[in-house]
């Protein structure tokens, strides 16, 4: 903090939410490893310092931008409400009492994988923030964004094909049993999990819910309506593999103990595979809508 | 594209599979070297009373788990089994601590869980923590327990807990999980030849 | 149609009808292994098992435990079969099919005796009682093994 009042001199007004971010974020990760019996269920099961700060910068930057950028630029109430929606839903579920149920049972965690790589970025894309969050986010966020090795992961990754292995390849890839036996003893493993289902989940929602026509977008509305809808179906089927299985398949949650010892673990994998079945399947019906009527306001062709 | 996907992820999960398969097929346990968090916590010893952490117990195997001691079934077939463990150990089984761990800190009072314990082998030492140190613990080896809602001061109500023992190396690093050791189809002598081998 | 038969019948055979009944059902019922183990003390539930065997040809359901050791003794289930948390709630009435057995084991069901009214000595033992649904009831010698007994063998 120092150092950057040091170097720029910005006025004191700016970098007050810096503090405040800061010092909320400081007295929360206290509680969590010391008082971790006395952090109230809203706060954090146990604090993440990553997902803190990208939660509160991108909010802040995102209130800070709306009245810097144009007004054609600047996401209408409703698009606003959506962000907003978005990020309090991957912040709830990674950063409150509801992560403890998540790492408890089988279908609670699918829940909250649904939560980040389908629900929550599908707000996220539909707020259209981008603009906003760089007008208001500080030089070296504009610069960063704007260098070539984050140009160059961008147009490989929001390549259809490789945005559709990602975004479909990742939620299996988590669900492999050892890979998922794994991932969710290990802390580091298991922040990696999470970080690349909303990273991609963000990544490949922007990518089919972009309001412009091609180009500047980068792939034209019939591929975009295509991939909504594409991504649906290794969904129900994974879905449904997981929803008929007659053994446990993911014993992690036995052996270190269902939150509901009441729920036997094919029980737990039926609501689970249900959970990543349906919902994710709705999702995708709503990106194709969104995605025709983006198209009909654009004046495209599919 | 998507089936290609599909194809690879198959042909991936398919080997991580068999690699799990070959490593695990060593060990009794549930192998869960460098996954696992190693030890670390911060309790109490329920015999004499003082504060002991994972240093206490460097150069020992550590066989932990979590239970209470107004726990009729589970606690004491665990402890069972884990006594059966140290009997079978013969002399190695000094270089065996078992930590009884309890969830219920409020009903179960140093003097008893030293007593609980002492009752089954002196390789076992009951531990007992604040909530806070038991929060820490728990959330770190990602054991789950519940304390059902009672009166303050009733002494009967339900508890419910993770069942699994969680074995770590003389170093403090997390080794296995035996994850049967709460029934009678607990196998005494391969989980022995674990600890051997753990100990060698 | 059957219900006036057996309303008939009651009124004119009761006493007979009970008594079949009695051997048609829990009369045929055969309790083997039977362990307990050994408590410290009065101040927390004990735990017995068994296994507990229908020879008979009709199903018969178990409904109760007496003992004079405990003040409650009720039938239990761990659940952990499949769920490693271990949280234990009464199993209501258990129905064996003829030519079954329950095992009372442990990890599964148990009987929980509570409120134990004097503590349960290794190499003592106790009687108890299996009451069921036709009014029988089969009473058997429970061995207390050792605190920390695996089986009825140790």
């Amino acid at each position: 903090m120092t150092t950057i009042t040091a170097r720029r001199l910005p006025e004191p007004g700016t970098l007050m939410p810096y503090a405040a971010i800061l010092l909320a974020g400081a007295v929360m990760w206290t509680v969590s490893t010391y008082y971790p019996a006395r952090m109230p269920a809203v706060g954090p099961y146990e604090f993440s310092w990553g997902i803190w700060l990208a939660v509160t910068l991108t909010a802040l930057w995102f209130a800070r931008g709306l009245s810097r950028v144009d007004s054609a630029r600047r996401p209408g109430p409703w698009r606003q409400a959506a962000f907003w929606a978005g990020l309090l839903l991957i912040y709830g579920v990674t950063q409150t009492g509801f992560e403890y149920l998540a790492q408890r049972m089988f279908f609670t965690n699918r829940l909250q994988h649904v939560a980040m790589h389908h629900v929550g970025p599908v707000l996220l894309a539909l707020s259209c923030a981008g603009p906003a969050i760089l007008a208001g986010g500080p030089d070296w966020l504009r610069r960063a964004c704007d260098s070539g090795p984050a140009r160059g992961v961008m147009r490989v990754t929001q390549q259809p094909a490789v945005a559709v292995i990602l975004f479909v390849g990742l939620f299996w890839f988590w669900l492999i049993p050892p890979v998922h036996f794994v991932a969710m003893l290990d802390p580091v493993l298991y922040a990696l999990m999470n970080w690349t289902m909303v990273l991609d989940g963000i990544l490949f929602w922007a990518l089919v819910l972009d309001t412009r026509p091609s180009p500047p977008a980068r792939v034209r509305f019939g591929l975009r309506a295509a991939l909504a809808v594409g991504v649906m179906f290794p969904q129900i089927l994974l879905g449904a593999l997981i929803t008929f299985s007659q053994s446990d398949i993911f014993p992690y949650y036995a052996f270190c103990g269902r939150y509901f010892p009441g729920i036997s673990a094919v029980t737990d994998q039926q609501i689970g595979g249900i959970v990543i079945w349906i919902p994710p399947a709705m999702m995708s019906v709503v990106g194709l809508l969104v995605v025709v009527g983006n198209m009909r306001r654009a004046g495209a062709e599919p | 594209m998507t089936r290609r996907g599909a194809l690879r992820l198959g042909a991936a999960g398919a080997a991580m599979l068999a690699m799990g398969g070959c490593r695990d097929e060593d060990w009794y346990g549930r192998n869960v070297e460098g996954t696992l968090p190693d030890l670390d916590f911060t309790l109490t010893r329920a015999s004499e009373g003082t504060t002991v952490t994972e240093e206490s117990y460097r150069g020992q195997v550590v066989a932990m788990f979590f239970g209470f001691t107004f726990c009729p079934d589970i606690c004491p077939m665990t402890l069972a089994n884990l006594s059966a463990l140290a009997d079978r150990l013969g002399e190695d089984a000094a270089g065996l601590s078992i930590l009884f761990v309890t969830v219920d800190p409020a009903r179960d009072t140093l003097d008893q869980m030293g007593d609980y314990v002492a009752n089954f082998t002196d390789r076992a030492d009951g531990l007992r923590g604040t909530p806070d140190q038991l929060a820490a613990l728990t959330r770190r080896l990602r054991v789950t327990y519940k304390v059902a809602e009672h009166e303050p001061g009733a002494m009967e109500y339900g508890v419910s807990h993770g069942k699994s023992v969680y074995v770590f190396g003389p170093d403090g690093e997390a080794r296995v999980m035996l994850t049967s050791f709460d029934t009678a189809e607990a196998d005494i002598d391969a989980a022995a030849d674990d600890i051997t081998r753990l100990l060698a | 149609m059957k219900y006036t038969i057996h309303a008939t019948c009651s009124v004119l055979m009761l006493p007979f009808m009970l008594a079949t009944s009695a051997m048609a059902g829990s009369a045929d019922v055969v309790v083997e292994n039977a362990w307990a183990r050994a408590s410290i003390g009065t101040s927390r539930p004990g735990a017995a098992y068994m296994e507990v065997h229908n020879a008979g040809d009709e199903p018969v359901m178990l409904t109760g435990l007496l003992t004079d050791l405990a003040m409650r003794p009720e039938v239990h289930r761990t659940a952990t079969d499949e769920q490693g948390v271990s949280s234990m709630s009464p199993a209501g009435d258990i129905v064996i099919a003829p030519g079954e057995t329950i095992a009372l084991e442990p990890g599964g069901l148990h009987a929980m005796l509570m409120q134990l009214q004097r503590p349960m000595e290794e190499g003592e033992s106790f009687s108890m009682t299996l009451t069921f649904s036709d009014g029988g009831e089969t009473t058997v010698e429970v061995p207390i093994l050792g605190i920390a007994a695996r089986g009825p063998e140790d």
